[in-house]
């Protein structure tokens, strides 16, 4: 052995090539994975006993800087991927359209659930789907009540 | 590149569940770098290339499932050791128990015999 450690100039060769690879990562991220590249490497090239080909495997199964890289730049799977909680569906509109359609029904029939299916149509928060299940329970209380209005005209 | 990108399903997989193999390394003892990423390279198809074990190391720390300290070394330079910390723990046993749930799942579903 000479006085470079084992393998010096391949160590050197890869660490420069991990350092290009990584030029788009944070600086502060790149200079941590090139330190503990560096480390692995003095650890093995430092060991008693090592060879010039014992480092050259160790930089092999290191394998390729891009690849290394690539992990580096990987999502945390962390608390920071949490999805944001969903808003709320209930805003303003949203109440007072199923107090119209409830409670407005018995105090002011007719106008009341027309007013609260209206408040509906007008919701953004609620989908045509669901607007289309209130208008559709709703529908038959106005026919009803139409009924009721024109069975004094029918008899006659 | 990597040998498996015509396997997606086990480079999911393998990102999926390394780090709790990290951690489950870290249960009972520190170790320093070197030693972890050579543990998880013997083991046959977990790690393609053990560089890639660093980033995750560091992403362990960041989030504070493992923390690092140096000690001097009697052969060599001084060595950072890695140490699962309580959150590390807790995380880690939170995931043997889904671990073990959905890959008895799987096995269900995916092995012949007993069908």
């Amino acid at each position: 052995m000479s006085d470079n450690r084992t393998g010096d100039e391949a160590v050197a060769s890869y660490l420069s090539r991990l350092e290009r690879a990584g030029a788009g990562l944070p600086p502060d991220r790149r200079s941590e994975l090139l330190q503990q590249i560096r480390e692995h490497l003095d650890e093995v090239s430092s060991s008693p006993g090592a060879t010039e080909a014992g480092v050259l495997t160790a930089i092999d199964r290191l394998g390729d800087p891009a690849v290394i890289v690539a992990a580096e730049e990987l999502p945390t799977a962390g608390p920071a991927t949490v999805s944001p909680t969903p808003p709320s569906r209930w805003g303003p509109l949203e109440v007072i359209s199923v107090a119209l359609l409830t409670v407005g029904s018995f105090l002011l029939p007719v106008v009341g659930p027309t007013a609260g299916l209206v408040c509906a149509w007008l919701s953004r928060q609620w989908t045509h789907r669901e607007k289309a299940v209130a208008t559709l329970l709703v529908a038959p209380t106005f026919l009803l009540f139409g009924l009721l209005l024109a069975w004094p005209l029918l008899r006659l | 590149m990597d040998a498996d990108d015509t396997r997606p399903a086990l480079t999911q997989l393998r990102r999926g569940t390394i780090e709790f193999c990290v951690l489950a390394l870290l249960r009972h003892d520190e170790r320093y770098a070197v030693d972890l990423v050579r543990e998880l390279g013997a083991v046959d198809g977990l790690v393609t290339s053990e560089g890639t074990v660093y980033p995750l190391l560091s992403r362990l720390r960041r989030d504070g499932l493992v923390t690092t300290t140096w000690r001097e070394s009697e052969s060599g330079p001084p060595r950072r050791y890695y140490r699962i910390t309580d959150s590390g723990g807790r995380s880690l046993r939170a995931f043997a128990d889904d671990w073990s749930r959905f890959r008895d799942a799987v096995d269900t579903l995916i092995t012949e015999e007993g069908r």
